[in-house]
């Protein structure tokens, strides 16, 4: 084996020096313009395969030697029983390579699919209930300050509405979350319904108004309490904001704001699945007390007529938030 | 006949020695999906030593007149700086939660924590590089990194940015001026103003974009909104509209940002010195943009697997337009003393997203 061409410095100049490296019988021969030094291999640290990046040879006085011929050092090393690093021999190996793409690529749907999803509901499982108590009051607070308007739907008819709720048969309420029903005027809302984490639901009185039966608003008072029992609030803060973490992390270093796009359309994936998700928690508490589904299908089919919004909401599926709303009938009637 | 002043110095010779970067996209591809797939499989403790190895790579591919650049970082000490950096963020994210004036408290405490915890970050990833043996250091002082990382950013919000371009400056020179290299300090000597011209053209330029978009995107939002009832004709416009504003607004910032950085970073080095040694930066704001852009395509079309290799891209094109104008020779650098620095701080300020690139 010949010896090794490097560059020798002594870790107090920054002159270089050029030398060769041998080894023999255990013993690292550094020899060269000028330079003359022994020293046993075992006490030499010798930095580990990264590539074909240039590697260090150090004596443990501070002086090194830096080798760019990567392969003969190998040789060399190996020649005396040093091996390269289990993890640089798997950076080597191009068969394990593509297993780790692919494996990469596997991790990231998994993560995408499964892992974000899975860990945002367990931390909202196990956030207390006095912070989602008090979050959901401060947020009514700031939505009466700057939405809201009070109720003009009369009081008879309120109390109509919510004993009709309290009647249902709600799988949560054996978990022991209470529902509150309370009613707002909002023009900028219109029609609709939303859920706060502690379990209190608003229904704007266009949407009370645009009710042919009580039976539909039930059906969206129930997939709100899907929101609230399935803690959607929470989850979908969490699971946007590790998607938001690791986008950025892909494509932050090279522009933060083209990291955007690709959150928002996974965000809103993500959003419309818990969407989906409320809507099945509402055939089933329908179902489960005896009313038909068609009147939740029916309310949707007139909030979507009443919008007007069908067919950009359709050029916007991908941004939307919410399935769109043929998607939504569709999936309600065949259940 | 006249002689030679015996006594004349000898003229120095000067020549230029640039950056050469010698690693490959597909070499950092293999170590990147390593580091991710254990980083991975043990929860994210290996992510320091995958750090140390990302850095080494870098470094060590990094030449400069014959020999390499080094990173001696510790992946202990990161793993440590890594964990009090998340209990730190962890604390902050749960003060916000418990309540918002917790957050807000929260949050000027950090703002307040945050210029020592640079301090510190600068010092360890300078003395953790070494160029032919010798360390690199940073002495500067914590009171001057409150003025610059947290005066200074509370006085461009105050004036609405009009401190910004005096910030930017303050910033270069607390970095460049406080380097040494061994027992040889760096030196930093560009004025204030030249960085207010930087962002004055960078205005303009900002100007002649948002014209030119609108210019683009006015008729074609006309064309979507005149009639009343939504058609396919229509609603292909509107959506056309949308995509053409956002592909512009990515393209016009990233286009603002290569023409800022790339003038500052030349400006800066350019006013740059290290004993008799000076500095040269020539980095092009139009290719600096096309790198970005095309990095950015690969990296989200290839779902991520393309990004070393725009890392690996990038650090070609910015290491191939610096140069080091050398005076006499680089062999006359001698060791400074040796130092112990723990990684805290630059764990603790890379996890609040603070990029020192310098």
């Amino acid at each position: 084996m010949p010896p090794v061409p490097a560059s020798y410095f002594d870790g107090r100049h920054a002159q270089a020096y050029a030398v060769t490296i041998d080894v023999d019988r255990g013993i690292a021969i550094v020899a060269g313009d000028g330079i003359e030094r022994r020293e046993a291999l075992a006490a030499l640290s010798i930095t580990d395969v990264l590539g074909n990046a240039p590697r260090l040879v150090r004596f443990q006085d501070g002086a090194f030697c830096e080798v760019t011929d990567g392969e003969g050092l190998r040789r060399l090393l190996a020649e005396h029983g040093v091996a390269p690093s289990a993890v640089s021999q798997w950076e080597g190996s191009l068969r394990w390579i593509w297993a780790g793409a692919v494996a990469f690529l596997a991790v990231l749907f998994l993560g995408y699919r499964y892992g974000i999803p899975v860990a945002a509901g367990i931390v909202a499982d196990n956030v207390p209930a006095a912070a989602t108590t008090r979050l959901s009051a401060e947020v009514l607070a700031i939505l009466d300050r700057q939405v809201f308007a009070p109720t003009r739907v009369p009081q008879e008819r309120r109390d109509v509405i919510v004993r009709a709720f309290d009647r249902l048969d709600l799988p949560s309420r054996a978990r022991g979350t209470e529902y509150r029903i309370v009613f707002r005027k909002s023009d900028m809302l219109g029609a609709n319904a939303v859920a706060l984490p502690s379990g209190t639901i608003v229904v704007t009185d266009d949407l009370v108004e645009l009710a042919k039966d009580d039976r539909e608003l039930l059906g969206v008072l129930a997939h709100e309490a899907g929101h609230v029992d399935r803690r959607h609030g929470l989850r979908n803060v969490l699971q946007n904001s590790i998607v938001g973490l690791v986008v950025a992390w892909f494509i932050g270093d090279v522009s933060t704001i083209a990291a955007a796009a690709p959150t928002a359309l996974i965000q809103a994936s993500y959003s419309r699945e818990l969407e989906r998700e409320a809507d099945s928690y509402a055939v089933d508490v329908l179902r489960g007390n005896g009313i038909p589904v068609r009147h939740l299908a029916d309310i949707l089919r007139r909030l979507d007529e009443k919008s007007g919004y069908k067919d950009a909401s359709r050029a916007l599926g991908y941004l939307s938030s919410h399935p769109a709303t043929d998607e939504r009938l569709q999936r309600l009637e065949e259940r | 006949m006249t002689l030679p002043d015996e006594n004349a110095p000898a003229p120095v010779r000067t020549w230029k020695e640039s950056f050469v970067f010698s690693g490959t996209g597909g070499e950092y591809f293999r170590i990147w999906i390593v580091n991710i797939l254990l980083t991975v499989l043990t929860l994210g403790i290996y992510s320091a030593w995958a750090k140390v190895r990302r850095t080494q790579y870098f470094y060590r591919n990094t030449r400069l007149a014959g020999a390499g650049f080094d990173y001696h970082g510790n992946p202990i000490a990161i793993l440590k700086g890594r964990i009090v950096a998340a209990l730190l963020f962890g604390g902050y994210y749960a003060a916000g939660a418990v309540s918002p004036v917790a957050g807000v408290v929260a949050f000027v405490v950090l703002m307040c924590v945050l210029p020592w915890l640079i301090t510190r970050s600068l010092r360890f990833r300078f003395y953790n590089t070494s160029y032919r043996g010798l360390r690199f250091r940073f002495t500067g002082s914590t009171a001057d990194a409150y003025k610059t990382f947290l005066l200074f950013p509370i006085g461009t919000v105050f004036t609405l940015g009009l401190l910004g371009p005096m910030w930017h400056h303050s910033l270069k020179q607390y970095i460049h001026a406080n380097a040494s290299f061994g027992r040889t300090p760096f030196t930093f000597d560009a004025t204030v103003s030249s960085f207010y011209r930087i962002y004055l053209a960078a205005a303009g330029v900002l100007v002649l974009l948002v014209l030119g978009a609108a210019a683009v995107v006015v008729p074609l939002l006309m064309a979507g909104t005149t009639n009343r009832q939504p058609s396919a004709a229509n609603n292909a416009a509107l959506m056309l509209s949308v995509m053409i504003i956002a592909a512009a607004y990515v393209f016009a910032s990233v286009g603002l940002w290569a023409f800022t950085t790339a003038r500052v970073q030349n400006l800066t080095w350019a006013h740059t010195q290290l004993g008799p040694h000076r500095f040269m930066s020539e980095i092009g704001a139009g290719r600096l943009v096309f790198i970005t852009l095309t990095n950015l395509l690969g990296i989200v079309f290839t779902l991520g697997l393309y990004k070393p290799f725009a890392e690996v891209r990038l650090t070609e094109y910015l290491l191939g337009v610096s140069t080091v104008v050398v005076s006499g020779s680089l062999n006359d650098f001698v060791a400074g003393e040796k130092l112990e620095i723990s990684a805290t701080g630059e764990e603790a300020v890379e996890m609040f997203d603070v990029d020192l690139a310098i």
